[in-house]
């Protein structure tokens, strides 16, 4: 197949960088508000699962007026241009008095489409004329998007002078640019040159799957975070009830800290799901519920009083089936029956006075205090709310933006609204049985319908 | 993330899915230990049934390993590890594992893994009770059967020997079946020494059914394990933004911007800014007159950069006294901007309109000027008070 090629050319600081980083989902790209900072051009393979394509970020004309010259000094044939254009890029010193024009140029020479990007919130000059004048001298297919960095104020008139250069002139916001224009814009690639339309329409079609994929793993990713929620507590074991209350402040520092970095964890795995690794965000803490603390008695190896019993159970129960077997099964399993009877008894009866009990000064029993589970009804939606809302946000953010993402709290309910009754139901459902301490296996698939 | 081996985040020990989970371990042995030697004790002359033993390190064996396998790969992956962690008291230990490998979809492979760690354990312990009766008490290997005489049951047995042919003391053979052949009727005790002769066919038993197939079956389930953990969506991410690092914040040096210039300072319209907006800037000292006069002729107006004329451009970069560069605000300073600088002095005044009236430029655009200009020290930016 082959694999199509766009150089992203223009003036500098148009957004053309920025252009490149929207489309090939790479937030690592170098956008600055400092002009010229792309001094060689870099090839950026968007690959996909059947197909792909190739992004070249330029370095900015910085001087056209002169390299236009130059080229028209070494022809004045139209069929020669080209390869005036090839021969400025491999001169020594072309190279050394015009290393930007002959960065931009290279990607166009060796077969590269031309996506040419001017600034649609300020006028046309005529200064730029040069610039599509030397573009036209390449005899690359080529596309003008104009780019409205600030406004639209321009668009009509910079749409008129792109129409005498190029065939297609289109709009395209990087920073605003969500998922559907992206996919938009690929396609109209297509038409530039017609032996790339197979490859980019895979692309396309590859980029749509790998999105609803994104769903399905961002339902997963909250899915696990919803159960780690519901079902974390902080544990401390100690002698005697008192201290068990001692320890409830330090006990709820560290689970609140916990259940912060356990959202943030996902948060950021949500936005490397969707390429995101540049952005810093700010989100208010979850607002964890009252009445968390709370103290247990414990036994030997830290049991409760049932978990003590089934363990003298099946200690007695093994013991006795070892006598048994001492007599060849003459005693009818009496021995198992027996000693799993008197394991559960003396474990069940006897648990309060272990406490009191001490092995080498280590006591046998004590108290335990516990911060969490939460069993607020409303907790699992404010988790399930404030990351489909995240959600929301972050894929459908642009990779170009390089500020900081402020986010707000939202509520579910018009997401659960949305919901058949059914799927509501099992839904509820869900999230009580988080709160009772249970997995539910189709978390997941669950969840997903929110998305 | 679980597959760490500390969570940094909050200094506590996280579950790492590969590791054995020794309670379920130590189960497998003690069975291995406690079965092996109850039946290898035999009865009160010492007498151990070929047969019985056959179904203990043979049948069963292979039976659960044969259940295991079908069970992971059609059911929900039953199997004694499965089983073992249904008690009580080990679930409560192993809850939030149990839940973590759950979580991430490990728990057929985690639990075979567990499941052939204990069978390997029960082999090692039947082999370890094995051997110490070998070595302390006589073990009669005899067999008894009211249906099979030595031939019917020698071909089933070579079948079994087959993966250790080459151990030929382990073999077996036509005349030590009917050597030890049993019955409780008949006394038969003549052939002494052919009742031990069984004790390397055992062993290879133990060792080709028992142990080496559950070690085998434990390094798939490892690989397993690892493979699926490697294709979980979470690792994957965690790997993610492991690679790629928030990258560092850019560095900025601005330089001064002056708010006078000297008088009769020479103008160079660069930008082709309308003559309609510069007569509005006080500090040019620019009348209405002036509009309609050809800019050439002005003693102190000059033109470069790419709307001058070859002529006009010229006469700019011989210029020695002290320029005011116009230049658009907007635009970043060109390549072609840099050059025509590097031969002259003075301001560099960046402009912005909007229809036909100054506004005042953006701070990043000024910023933007500011950093340019930082690189030519012989160039100051102006900008007039007020805009």
């Amino acid at each position: 197949m082959i694999n199509p090629g766009f150089a992203v050319v223009g003036h500098p600081n148009k957004g053309k960088s920025s252009i490149v980083s929207t489309l090939s989902h790479n937030d690592s790209i170098f956008i600055s508000e400092r002009s010229g900072t792309t001094t060689k051009s870099f090839a950026y393979k968007v690959e996909t699962q059947r197909s792909g394509y190739q992004l070249f970020d330029t370095p900015g004309f910085q001087r056209p007026t002169k390299v236009l010259a130059w080229l028209k000094k070494h022809t004045d044939r139209a069929d020669q241009r080209a390869q005036v254009v090839a021969n400025f890029i491999t001169d020594p010193e072309c190279q050394q008095l015009f290393p930007d024009e002959v960065e931009l140029l290279k990607p166009l020479v060796n077969g590269a489409a031309i996506l040419y990007v001017v600034d649609g919130s300020r006028p046309y000059g005529t200064e730029y004329d040069i610039e599509m004048e030397i573009l036209q001298w390449t005899g690359q297919a080529s596309m003008a998007l104009i780019n409205p960095i600030e406004n639209e104020t321009h668009v009509e008139s910079w749409s008129n002078a792109l129409a005498q250069y190029f065939k297609t002139v289109r709009v395209f916001n990087p920073m605003k640019a969500e998922f559907d224009k992206q996919i938009e814009l690929l396609k109209s690639f297509a038409h530039l040159k017609p032996e790339w339309a197979t490859a980019i329409s895979l692309v396309t079609e590859d980029l749509i799957t790998e999105k609803n994929n994104n769903k399905k793993n961002s339902a997963i990713i909250l899915s696990r975070l919803l159960e780690d929620l519901c079902f974390y507590r902080e544990t401390q074991k100690v002698i005697t009830q008192e201290q068990s209350k001692l320890l409830k402040p330090l006990l709820e520092k560290k689970y609140q800290l916990w259940m912060k970095r356990r959202e943030q964890n996902s948060i950021n795995e949500l936005f490397a799901l969707y390429a995101h690794f540049q952005t810093q965000y700010r989100i208010d803490d979850l607002v964890l519920p009252p009445n968390l603390f709370d103290t247990e008695q414990w036994y030997m190896w830290g049991l409760n009083k049932i978990q003590l019993a089934s363990v003298a159970t099946i200690s007695g129960a093994t013991a006795g089936a070892v006598a048994d077997m001492a007599v060849a099964g003459h005693s009818l399993m009496l021995g198992a029956i027996g000693g799993g009877l008197l394991g559960f008894g003396s474990a069940w009866f006897g648990a309060d006075k272990l406490i009191e009990v001490k092995l080498k000064g280590l006591p046998l029993g004590g108290y335990e205090a516990i911060f969490g589970p939460v069993k607020n009804k409303n907790f699992p939606y404010v988790v399930i709310g404030r990351f489909v809302y995240l959600h929301s946000q972050i894929s459908q953010r642009s990779h170009a933006l390089r500020d900081n993402m402020l986010v707000e709290q939202n509520v579910l309910q018009q997401q659960i609204s949305g919901l058949e009754k059914s799927e509501q139901k099992t839904l509820h459902k869900a999230c009580q049985n988080l709160l009772n301490q249970k997995q539910t296996d189709n978390l997941a698939e669950i969840l997903e319908l929110l998305f | 993330m679980p597959h760490n081996k500390e969570d940094l985040l909050t200094q506590q020990k996280v579950f790492n899915p590969q590791s054995i989970f020794w309670p379920i371990v130590i189960i497998g042995g003690c069975l291995g230990l406690i079965l092996s030697w109850g039946i290898l004790v035999g009865d009160q002359q010492g007498r151990v049934n070929l047969l019985h033993l056959l179904f203990v390190y043979l049948f069963i064996p292979l039976l659960s390993l044969f259940a295991s396998i079908v069970s992971l790969f059609f059911g929900k992956g039953v199997n004694l590890a499965r089983l073992i962690s249904a008690i009580p008291f080990l679930s409560y230990f192993n809850q939030s594992k149990i839940r973590k490998i759950q979580q991430l979809k490990l728990d057929k492979y985690w639990f075979l893994m567990q499941s052939q760690a204990a069978g390997i354990a029960f082999s090692l312990m039947s082999l370890v009770a094995f051997l110490i009766l070998l070595l302390v008490t006589d073990i009669n290997f005899v067999w008894r059967s009211t249906l099979l005489n030595a031939s019917d049951l020698l071909p089933f047995l070579k079948i079994i020997a087959t993966p250790w042919q080459f151990w030929l003391s382990a073999q077996p053979s036509l005349s030590l079946l009917e050597m030890t052949q049993d019955s409780r009727l008949v006394d038969t005790t003549k052939n002494l020494f052919a009742y031990g002769g069984w004790w390397q066919f055992i062993l290879a038993i133990q060792f080709f059914y028992s142990f080496l197939l559950r070690l085998l079956l434990l390094v798939f389930a490892k690989l397993a394990l690892k493979h699926s953990m490697t294709l979980d969506i979470e690792k994957q991410l965690q790997a993610k933004i492991q690679s790629n690092p928030k990258l560092p914040i850019e560095k900025q040096v601005l330089a001064k911007i002056v708010n006078q210039i000297p008088n009769d300072i020479t103008i160079n319209n660069w930008a082709n800014v309308p003559m309609g907006l510069l007569v509005s800037i006080p500090s040019l000292d620019l009348n209405k007159d002036d509009l309609n006069k050809d800019d050439l002729n002005k003693p102190n107006f000059i033109k470069a950069g790419p709307n001058a004329s070859a002529a006009e451009q010229l006469i700019a970069e011989r210029w020695q006294a002290p320029q005011l560069v116009l230049v658009k605000a907007w635009e970043p300073p060109l390549g072609e901007l840099e050059d025509f600088l590097q031969n002259g002095q003075g301001y560099l005044f960046p402009i912005d309109w909007s229809a036909d009236h100054l506004v005042s430029p953006t701070p990043t655009h000024i910023n933007e000027w500011q950093r340019f200009i930082n690189k030519l020290p012989q160039w100051q930016i102006y900008l007039p008070e007020g805009l």
